[in-house]
């Protein structure tokens, strides 16, 4: 590959000036048609070639499915309050949880680490694709929106317990943080500006789903369906009812990415064989 | 920057084109103060540069395409020429810039704006162009300010990667609206 545009320009002829003569008189409407068309050919090539969002829908699919030995509760003891059993303070609510719904309080450190962790990757994941492909996906956009929310999530609970400040509790209503779900809606806010960043219809549907599912599973005990679906769980198997609501929006994930990856795949390809017969 | 074995002088083509086409014509006359009589050649050292001046002929800013010797400013001073007539209800063929109009140079701006930046290869194989034609739109490109080129190394290999600036994201979507508007003229009924 001749890599030095200076060096190749002196050895080749050029076609520069060809401008109207290249067969596209500007006065002509079936040239600006055919122009038009092929600018839309190499538009989808590019954005076809670019599409990389399979792997961060993958890896945060299995990061939440990894999670869900942090989402089972405790073992309750007749007599014993739940409060009793779990640390009195959650240090961090946000992406850990509230105390007495959660096994213990490592959720909030494993999201901190898996957050930012996942984010890395991904901003790994898009260099090497650009140094593979050839173009690059403005990914910077995703990576500071999903930092920044993430940083958020952990000082803005710290910052409500200093005296004067207690009113910064009304930004995270406990509603949205108490199953430990939080971190879904960090990583679906990212999906929205990746999408954008992609320019990727299928990636907004992608989060436009995935948001409906962190919401509902920020808000409602998603075992109640399954419940009047005919779920019985034995007593041993009460501590696994809030897997639901885990497991559905890992899930929707994990499909999506597994979907994107197979039609970028075929979607690549068959933009490669129409741009060659143009 | 200049294009090698590029040097010439080029006749103004829309200059041309008012002579041979009706509705170029029929547009109002730019002032002599401004704009290039029909048939006035403009002469350059620098023949991407000539290209955008010649463009830069049909708007107001004609006077400044004619005597800028910096590719960016002249490329910007098309862009407003061609905006402000296209603005005006004129035919679509006006807001039409050589610099961009040309086929490949369309691609590379095409291609840029739907990434951060574009590797040389990338654009050499999606465009099917030679390495050294590539390298020569590419300065007539950046001569006008639409992309910044960027040389490098990944390791030991050097790699190119070209970005669309904003001027040239404006010319790019000045281009598209005229050949649109151009198709939707031809296609309306005559009236």
């Amino acid at each position: 590959m001749a890599e030095d545009p200076g060096q190749a320009a002196a050895e080749e002829p050029s076609d520069v000036g060809e401008g109207h003569a290249d067969g596209v008189p500007i006065e002509d409407p079936v040239a600006a048609g055919d122009l038009l068309a092929e600018v839309r050919v190499w538009r989808r090539s590019a954005r076809s070639d670019r599409h990389a969002y399979w792997f961060p829908l993958v890896l945060f699919g299995l990061l939440t499915l990894a999670a869900v030995p942090f989402y089972v509760l405790p073992q309750m003891r007749p007599g014993i309050s739940i409060l009793a059993i779990t640390p009195p303070t959650p240090y961090m609510p946000l992406l850990g949880g509230s105390p007495g719904f959660l096994n213990g309080n490592y959720l909030g450190y494993y999201w901190l680490v898996a957050l930012l962790g996942g984010l890395t990757l991904t901003l790994f994941w898009y260099r090497l694709h650009a140094r593979r492909i050839g173009l690059a996906t403005p990914a910077r956009g995703y990576l500071i929106t999903s930092v920044v929310l993430t940083l958020l999530a952990l000082v803005l609970p710290l910052l409500a317990q200093v005296q004067g400040l207690s009113r910064l509790d009304a930004l995270f209503p406990g509603d949205l943080s108490i199953r430990g779900t939080f971190p879904f809606l960090i990583i679906a806010v990212g999906l929205w500006v990746l999408a954008w960043a992609e320019r990727s219809r299928g990636l907004a549907v992608v989060a436009l789903v995935y948001s409906v599912t962190a919401l509902l599973a920020s808000l409602y005990d998603i075992e109640n369906v399954l419940f009047r679906l005919g779920w019985n769980p034995s007593p041993g198997q009460w501590r696994l009812t809030g897997l639901p609501n885990v497991v559905l929006p890992a899930l929707v994930l994990l499909v999506a990415g597994i979907a994107a990856f197979v039609v970028q795949r075929r979607q690549g390809r068959r933009i490669h064989q129409q741009s060659a017969s143009a | 920057m200049s294009a090698p074995g590029d040097d010439r002088t080029l006749e103004d083509p829309r200059a041309e084109q008012a002579s041979a086409s009706p509705a170029a014509a029929a547009r109002p006359t730019e002032s002599a103060e401004t704009a290039p009589s029909p048939g006035t050649a403009l002469s350059a050292g620098d023949g991407a540069s000539a290209g955008v001046g010649a463009s830069a002929g049909v708007g107001a800013s004609a006077g400044v395409g004619a005597s800028a010797g910096d590719g960016a400013s002249v490329g910007s001073a098309a862009l407003a020429g061609t905006a402000s007539s296209a603005g005006d209800g004129e035919h679509p063929t006006n807001a039409l810039d050589e610099t961009v109009h040309q086929r490949h140079r369309l691609g590379i701006l095409t291609i840029t704006a739907e990434a951060k930046s574009a590797d040389f290869g990338y654009l050499r194989d999606a465009l099917g162009l030679t390495p050294g034609n590539l390298s020569r739109h590419l300065t007539v490109l950046e001569d006008a300010g639409l992309v910044q080129v960027t040389k490098g190394y990944e390791g030991r290999r050097p790699r190119t990667w070209v970005q669309i600036t904003s001027a040239g994201r404006s010319a790019l979507a000045s281009e598209l609206a005229a050949l649109t508007e151009l198709l939707r003229r031809h296609a309306a009924p005559p009236r």
